[in-house]
């Protein structure tokens, strides 16, 4: 049952409504009326119901842009009960309404772009969406405007995992306010251990953002940004992560891979296929490598460099690849890519 | 040099250039890219690329506003996969890159390059519609760009073209500019829509003919400034039909004519989904391909900087030369064009049979009754250069020139329906299918082009750049001997050689070049 108040939206402005899902159906012929109407009842309907408490002028355009942005995630079939991954469901039920600020003063921007992200999140494998979601739920009343929540949220997708964002991100971090920037960064309580009472001390920021600018794998922000000691032998490579799978268990490769290095970059060849491997503290990321990309990748030799331990489990080392930040190893018993923090790129500290 | 210093040099170039893979970047404004279109990323589009935008706008029109697309501006990277169907051997291409409707692609490069468009065709089939969206995308909404169309009719004034002097000031003023004007709307439009304009009386037609072409309106000695603004106007019989004889400059100052093709049956459901949801497509463009002014100022620099390569011009000028010339019209070497005889008011059956000696169906210019102006050139040149950009391309590919032409010398360019090119077999068509004969022109004036090697042998474009680099420092025996290689070329040429359209082009630059050279060496033996 949608509430009385979309009801009288929906009534208002029937012809263009009509002729927006009539327009989504040519586009998008699996578009189903039913989804779309549930769509409408479980999805938009209380958000719209919760802006018109706050605000009742601006319903009518939060309708509008939520039923513009709808029509192309249900007939892509990313919202509702069919949906390819519950992120999209999620962000509308969870992080909408927080925003409600920044939705109403930007209904079409906010709302799209958010959905976009969220895809995004919950498709790259490896990265955190929940976390996400929890770090957008604290940046949105931070955040002055629109444009700042949104470029805050930019930040926080990097730290929850889309490592190939790390240079942009960087830079955006810098146009915000440091509260909102450090907030960005910080995981939300229930993910990192850590206690709201550590959140990090605006007056840090500096030191962090040029600790993360020269340390690739530098992830300690709770303790005021400061890394832990472990004891740690410092001039040891510490293996930070494994990334990569085989396809048959929903990863992306056919048979054990090979690291290649060009331009200052990781490539991973399995099979015929190629990918470029961004990496750091924050996650890994694999993205199709042009032909011209892995003809000009070059492998290296397998020696593994000194410092590093190899786990038993991988069997004989396959291929390795160093850069001046990380070594990325390969085994013959493995589908995964060993990564490793080359000393004095912030790989010492144990934070999360 | 020390012998030292010879040993330590190092080439300052790369040893073994090789074009190095550039280093993958990653934006997080991407982040905002995705299932979703219209992101906070692009917000009103302003974040796009133009000729980017200016894709978006043609791919939205082509498959969400336009019924039955045809896809006539074909393109292709390999050879495409062609059938012969019927009695009459009709030949279907299904080309093998991307290739266009130009129905819409026609207009849009109109409303980009801020130029003249008219479409033709029967009655409802989509081109006042199509007018409409050009408005749309110029940023009006839908209600002022109807209001602000004009219907041709034939009890139309000029005072319902342009405007009427205020009443009560025709009676109080004491002066002529005391009296003001009450100027139509659409004087001020930036895309300025004349609907059925082959139904305007004759000399309201005068009056549209100096705000298109001058752009600007006058009435009783008070003149109004339009701004720049692209044109579309409709008409259903292209031959001037309609209630009025459409005077011929107005036709010349109309750039590109666009045929609005049939409708096809197989496309019915959508027009009956079309009626059931009441969609106007019109009313529901995407915001993100609304172009601001100032956007569309930008489109025309960055249109105007796409640039066309000499091997394509050259094409165009070749092409172009076969045209204007007529043995017979003139004594004097210079008058021997098409248009002299036209001043004159020669009959032109006289004219042509008069004309012996040629190979009547290999010369191109027997085809024709007159030749290009230099504003179908002009016209030729900016729409090239459209399409590349629209394509995406930084230069203009010949393709670009070949699908271009016939669009804009669709009503310039007229035939000469008795020659006897168009009795030969399979060309009988050609006298319907202005397009189609068009590009044959065009594909045979290449042809021949290449069978006389003008790319790698043209001796007049070598002697046009040794003149290009100029004359300063040139003495007296260079300038001789570049006049006894001109006069010794034209020697050659007029040895045996028929005259056709473009080796008298090239008599007339090279006697432009010894004219030149002379008046030189005049100037050289006088100081």
């Amino acid at each position: 049952m949608i509430s009385a108040v979309f009801t009288a939206i929906l009534k208002s402005g029937r012809e263009e409504f009509n002729a927006q899902y009539a327009l989504a159906k040519k586009q998008f012929p699996a578009l189903e009326a039913e989804s779309f109407s549930n769509f409408l009842q479980i999805t938009l309907d209380p958000l719209v119901v919760k802006v018109h408490s706050t605000n009742p002028e601006a319903a009518v355009a939060v309708a509008q842009a939520g039923y513009e942005v709808g029509l192309e995630l249900v007939a892509q079939r990313l919202v509702g009960a069919q949906a390819r991954h519950p992120w999209i469901q999620r962000l509308w039920e969870e992080g909408l309404p927080v925003a409600l600020t920044h939705v109403m003063a930007a209904p079409r921007e906010v709302i799209g772009a958010l959905s976009n992200a969220a895809h995004q999140l919950g498709t790259v494998p490896g990265a955190r969406p929940q976390d996400w979601l929890g770090i957008l739920t604290r940046l949105a009343p931070l955040a002055e405007s629109p444009e700042t929540f949104l470029k805050a949220g930019q930040v926080a997708a990097w730290r929850c995992g889309l490592a190939h964002y790390r240079e942009s991100a960087l830079s955006v971090a810098d146009t915000l306010p440091p509260e909102l920037a450090l907030a960005a960064l910080t995981m939300p309580e229930t993910s990192n251990g850590y206690p709201a009472s550590h959140a990090p001390d605006i007056s840090t920021w500096p030191e962090i953002r040029q600790r993360l600018q020269d340390g690739r794998w530098t992830r300690g922000l709770g303790n005021n940004g400061r890394g832990h000691s472990n004891g740690r032998d410092p001039s040891t490579s510490r293996l930070i992560r494994r990334t990569g799978a085989f396809r048959g268990f929903g990863g992306l490769f056919p048979e054990p891979p090979r690291l290649v290095v060009a331009q200052d970059q990781l490539y991973v060849r399995s099979g015929n296929d190629g990918w470029l491997l961004t990496a750091d503290a924050f996650g890994a990321t694999f993205h199709r490598a042009t032909p011209e990309e892995l003809a000009a990748a070059r492998p290296q030799i397998p020696q593994v460099p000194a410092g590093v331990e190899v786990p038993a489990d991988i069997g004989p080392v396959t291929s390795v690849a160093r850069l001046d930040h990380t070594v990325a190893i390969t085994g013959a018993l493995t589908h995964a890519v060993l990564l490793y923090a080359v000393p004095g790129h912030g790989g010492e500290d144990d934070a999360p | 040099m020390a012998l030292r210093d010879l040993f330590q040099r190092l080439s300052q170039a790369p040893t073994n250039p090789h074009t190095a893979p550039v280093s993958r970047q990653f934006d997080v404004a991407d982040l905002y890219r995705g299932p979703v279109s219209d992101t906070a990323a692009t917000g009103t589009g302003g974040g796009l690329p133009l000729d980017e935008k200016l894709r978006q706008a043609y791919f939205w029109i082509v498959n969400t506003a336009i019924i039955s697309p045809h896809y006539d501006v074909e393109y292709n990277t390999e050879p495409p996969r062609s059938f012969l169907l019927g009695d009459s051997k009709s030949r279907l291409t299904l080309p093998s890159s991307q290739s266009y409707s130009s129905f819409v692609l026609l207009p849009l490069l109109t409303f980009a390059t801020r130029r003249k468009c008219l479409f033709i065709g029967g009655p409802g089939r989509g081109k006042t519609a199509s007018a409409l969206l050009m408005g749309v995308l110029g940023g009006y909404p839908v209600r002022e760009v109807r209001r602000a169309m004009l219907h041709g009719h034939p009890q139309m004034t000029i005072a319902d073209l342009l405007g009427n002097p205020l009443p009560a000031d025709l009676v109080n003023a004491q002066d002529i500019k005391d009296i003001r004007i009450a100027w139509r709307g659409w004087l001020d439009m930036r895309v300025k829509i004349i609907d059925e304009y082959n139904r305007i009386p004759t000399r309201t037609q005068s009056a549209l003919l100096t705000v298109m072409g001058d752009n600007y309106a006058e009435i009783m000695d008070h003149i109004h400034e339009c701004p720049e603004a692209a044109w579309f106007l409709t008409a259903n019989d292209d031959q001037g039909g309609g209630t009025y004889q459409v005077i011929e400059a107005l036709r010349d100052r109309i750039d590109v004519v666009v045929q609005a093709l049939a409708f096809n049956p197989r496309f019915l459901s959508d027009l009956v989904t079309r009626i059931e949801e009441r969609i106007r497509p019109e009313e529901v463009v995407p915001k993100q391909i609304i172009f601001t002014e100032t956007e569309i100022d930008r489109l025309q620099d960055e249109i105007r900087a796409v640039a066309l390569p000499v091997q394509v011009r050259r094409r165009l000028e070749f092409f172009t030369s076969q045209f204007e010339f007529c043995e017979v019209a003139g004594e004097q070497f210079e008058y021997k064009t098409k248009d002299t005889a036209r001043l004159a008011g020669v009959e032109w059956a006289t004219l042509t049979a008069r004309d012996t000696g040629r190979d009547k169906i290999k010369d191109l210019g027997c085809q024709t009754r007159n030749g290009l102006s230099v504003r179908a050139l002009m016209t030729i040149i900016h729409y090239a250069k459209a399409i590349a950009y629209f394509r995406g391309n930084p230069e203009v590919e010949l393709e670009d020139l070949r699908q271009i032409l016939p669009f804009v010398l669709f009503d310039k360019l007229v035939q000469d329906v008795d020659a006897p090119f168009f009795e030969s077999p399979g060309n009988t068509a050609f006298r319907s299918d202005r397009v189609g004969w068009l590009r044959r022109v065009f594909d045979l004036s290449c042809a021949e082009y290449d069978r006389l090697n003008l790319d790698r042998d043209d001796p007049v474009a070598q002697l046009a750049s040794e003149f290009r680099v100029g004359l300063d420092g040139v003495g007296e025996s260079e300038v001789a001997s570049r006049l006894v290689k001109i006069e010794r070329l034209i020697t050659d040429w007029a040895r045996g050689n028929k005259m056709y359209g473009h080796l008298y082009d090239d008599m007339l630059k090279l006697k432009y070049l010894h004219q030149r050279y002379t008046n030189y060496l005049r100037w050289l033996k006088s100081r």
